[in-house]
């Protein structure tokens, strides 16, 4: 008979402690696939996110700095109005490459089920942020359109959009990428002026006056890009001094995320290694102590004739059967939680989160199944190394020896 | 003994699937319009407790041919937990809404480890009933 | 071709107190015989079988299976030739557990070299000849120990080696069946295989070629009656067979 057709037998029929084995091997391939895929899809939606970010810095009225960061974080739809007169003192500023004006709008409800969504308006003359992730980014495009969605928006069945109580066409819906601009809807300021002058009659605030030609006065934040070499913390602090205004700088926000990931993906890695060790220790003591309770087995199986190698092979086998079957299990176990539940993860977590695609996704498992392998296999080699130096005294009974 | 914990272990699984939808992972609250995901959590709610009774069932008996019918009831029964929020009747289409999010992933990965733990239980018994084959 | 040896010596201490259970032993086992080696419990019996069949290093002595000595041999090599050679039925209850019976007989094969297409003819053939062919598909736990003492017996010998080692070959078994044994292990000797049996069942010692009796770990030589139907040898004398191992003495 074959090695592993012995093995097989054994683990089946036999009483070989298999089962805890195995159940540690999922745990532990569970464990390095889910971590493993955690921490690629939050760097990479770090990525994203520096991709996104077009601007160097944004000025937010006084008091709104955080919400900005929601805008690009959590998807917390933001709403705010300042003047929009300081725009051409921004523009001329020195350092000051590029000034855009954008708005932000929160929808109360979008035609089915109560989630409000970000509009966000952007001026088209001027804009830098938005056009460049509109125009390479589309998925499916009509010619004329009033609204680009972000990736997660559902339509209506006719492919519109409403908004406080008016229809609108969808003309694009953007690539994936994992912020929230997934779930924003963006127009351009014309639209905009529409969708203001509806809010505001559903009770909305923004800005002071007549609804005509509201985004020619008040807008939400400007969109600032820095001069080569410029140094953006000199620009943020003469902005300040205008008073009723703050800044968000994206390199303070694409540091904060780092930050977080920085610490998700240590606490992944502290955990992972963790699971190894007591994963690897206690099959090694499993291992020896079965190694020690089978004893009778291995002289028997010494006395027919196996080498010692023989024996090692046997265990060896057992126990990279077991653990392979662990491995397949805890890796698909995994991927049942991790992939159905991305969005939700993105969402509780507030950070960037982008996953992995086919490609990785394979490669990651692979490495799950080599590190739970190779776990499996140096206790193994231990126990077999044990076993198979069982004396024959074992076959004598008691008193004889 | 190996059973009775798989057997347990399903009849957890079913009580989930059938309150869950209503309590842990709710579907989106009943507005002026009866949603999908309504529906869904009640046709839940009943295969759910369908999948209990037949996991209580299999903690119990002691036939094995039985079992292995039991169990791949079970199957099918994971099967549906799949298929209701996935393709029969749905959740809401908005992206954003909790049923979407975590609602339906819930029930799929429920379901499809109900299932799993089926099969598992239908090994067991297959390989019970190939030691009794050799035993005298 | 046969097992010999010359001068066993092995000594263990207990208690402080070292005690030899071989002590100076030299025997052979000779092709186409039944060699009977009787004694109580205690009296080094088992240990000798150990180390005829390379399971156990003598402290002295050494023992030359058809020409090899072992001590000139690795561990690897011991076992591989034990293997080959040597099929053996232990004392104790020796059936891998999770195997049914017929792959615990087959599985000896493995080890012996045997090609599985003839395997299971033999393997029916010896099973009907020891009376246990309804227990070929069951796992051993079921089994009585008498029938596992057959099992064993079917596996040493369906492993098709020149020399077969028995430990108490009838312990656990009623007369029907410890004389089905013996006819078994009589035809084995008739086509040629070695055969040595420990033992202090009288039946055995009865149906020996060659016999010694041990006690105390030294080993006398006993002659036995060898006129049974198909023998054409006189029995040789012991003493003579054992002053050619050592040689030069005489």
């Amino acid at each position: 008979m074959k090695i592993r057709e012995v093995a097989i037998k054994k683990i089946i029929y036999g009483s070989t402690g298999a089962f805890v084995v195995l159940a540690f091997a999922l745990l532990l391939s569970f464990t390095f696939f889910a971590g493993r895929i955690l921490e690629s899809s939050l760097s990479d939606g770090a990525d994203k996110l520096r991709e996104r970010l077009g601007a160097d810095m944004a000025v937010v009225p006084k008091g709104s700095e955080d919400s900005y960061q929601g805008i690009i974080l959590s998807g917390e739809p933001v709403e705010c109005s300042m003047d929009r007169s300081i725009e051409n003192n921004l523009k001329g500023m020195d350092g000051v490459e590029k000034v855009t004006p954008v708005i932000y709008l929160a929808s109360l409800n979008a035609s089915c089920c109560s989630v409000p969504i970000q509009i966000i308006g952007y001026d088209p003359e001027t804009d830098f942020v938005t056009s460049p992730w509109i125009s390479d980014e589309y998925t499916t495009g009509e010619a004329d359109g009033d609204m680009v969605v972000g990736y997660n928006i559902a339509l209506d069945v006719e492919g519109t959009l409403t908004f406080f109580g008016r229809t609108y066409t969808v003309k694009a819906r953007l690539n994936k990428t994992g912020t929230a601009m997934d779930k924003s809807v963006y127009v351009t300021f014309d639209v905009m002026d529409i969708l203001l002058a509806d809010a505001r009659e559903k009770g909305v605030e923004f800005g002071e006056g007549s609804s005509e030609g509201l985004s020619d006065r008040y807008v939400s934040a400007f969109l600032i890009r820095t001069e080569e070499g410029a140094d953006p913390d000199l620009i943020a602090g003469r902005i300040l001094r205008y008073g009723n205004v703050g800044v968000v700088q994206s390199k303070n926000m694409i540091s904060s995320v780092t930050g977080g990931i920085g610490f998700i993906s240590k606490i992944i890695r502290i955990i992972t290694i963790s699971v190894i060790a007591i994963v690897v220790l206690v099959t090694a003591i499993l291992s020896m102590f079965r190694a020690q309770t089978r004893r009778k087995e291995w002289a028997v199986l010494r006395m027919m004739g196996a080498s010692q190698s023989w024996i090692l092979r046997l265990i060896l086998t057992e126990n990279l059967l077991v653990s392979f079957a662990g491995a397949i299990f805890g890796i698909l176990l995994a991927a049942l939680v991790i992939f159905p539940f991305s969005r939700f993860i993105a969402e509780q977590i507030e950070l960037p989160y982008y996953g992995p695609g086919g490609l990785k996704v394979v490669l990651i498992a692979l490495a799950a199944l080599a590190v739970t392998l190779v776990a499996g296999a140096i206790p193994a080699i231990f126990a077999g190394t044990k076993a198979a130096g069982t004396d024959c005294y074992v076959l004598m009974r008691d008193g004889e020896n | 003994m190996k059973n009775k914990l798989t057997a347990a272990v399903i009849v957890i699984l079913g009580l989930l699937v059938a309150i869950g939808p209503k309590t842990i992972f709710p579907v989106c609250p009943a507005g002026e319009m009866k949603m999908r995901c309504f529906t869904t959590a009640n046709a839940e709610l009943a295969v759910g407790i369908i999948g209990a009774v037949i996991g209580i069932a299999l903690f119990v008996i002691k036939d094995k041919k039985l079992g292995i019918m039991l169990s791949a009831a079970e199957a099918v029964i994971g099967l549906f937990v799949v298929l209701i929020p996935a393709v029969i009747i749905g959740v809401c289409g908005n992206a954003m809404m909790h049923c979407v999010t975590v609602t339906r992933p819930a029930l799929i990965v429920i379901g499809i480890i109900l299932v799993i733990v089926s099969l598992i239980n239908i090994l067991l018994f297959l390989r019970d009933i190939s030691i009794e084959k050799k035993t005298r | 071709m046969a097992i010999e040896s010359g001068n066993l010596v092995k000594q263990y201490t207990r208690r402080n107190r070292t005690f030899r259970a071989v002590d100076d032993v030299s025997i052979s086992i000779p092709e186409g015989k039944i060699v009977v080696v009787s004694g109580s419990s205690g009296s080094g019996k088992s240990t000798l079988l150990n180390i005829l069949s390379g399971m156990i290093r003598p402290d002295e002595g050494n023992v030359l299976i058809e020409g090899k000595d072992l001590a000139g041999l690795s561990v690897r090599e011991r076992d591989m030739l034990r293997g080959k050679k040597i099929g053996i039925v232990p004392q104790v209850q020796s059936l891998i557990g999770g195997l049914t019976v017929r792959e615990n007989i087959v599985l000896q094969g493995t080890f012996s070299g045997k090609k599985s297409e003839s395997s299971s003819d033999d393997v029916r053939i010896y099973a009907e000849l020891l009376g246990i062919e309804e227990l070929l598909d069951v796992f051993p736990n079921s089994l009585s120990g008498g029938e596992m003492k057959r099992v064993a017996v079917a596996r040493a010998i369906t492993g098709d080696h020149e020399y077969i080692f028995a430990d108490e070959p009838t312990g656990e078994l009623d007369p029907e069946n410890a004389g089905k044994i013996m006819d078994v292990l009589r035809s084995q000797a008739d086509s040629g295989k070695g055969v040595l049996l420990i033992t202090h069942d009288e039946l055995v010692e009865s149906r020996a070629d060659i016999l010694y009796s041990m006690a105390g770990g030294k080993v006398t030589p006993v002659m036995t009656n060898t006129g049974d139907v198909g023998d054409s040898h006189p029995p040789l004398p012991l003493k003579s067979q054992n002053d050619l191992l050592k040689g030069e003495h005489l």
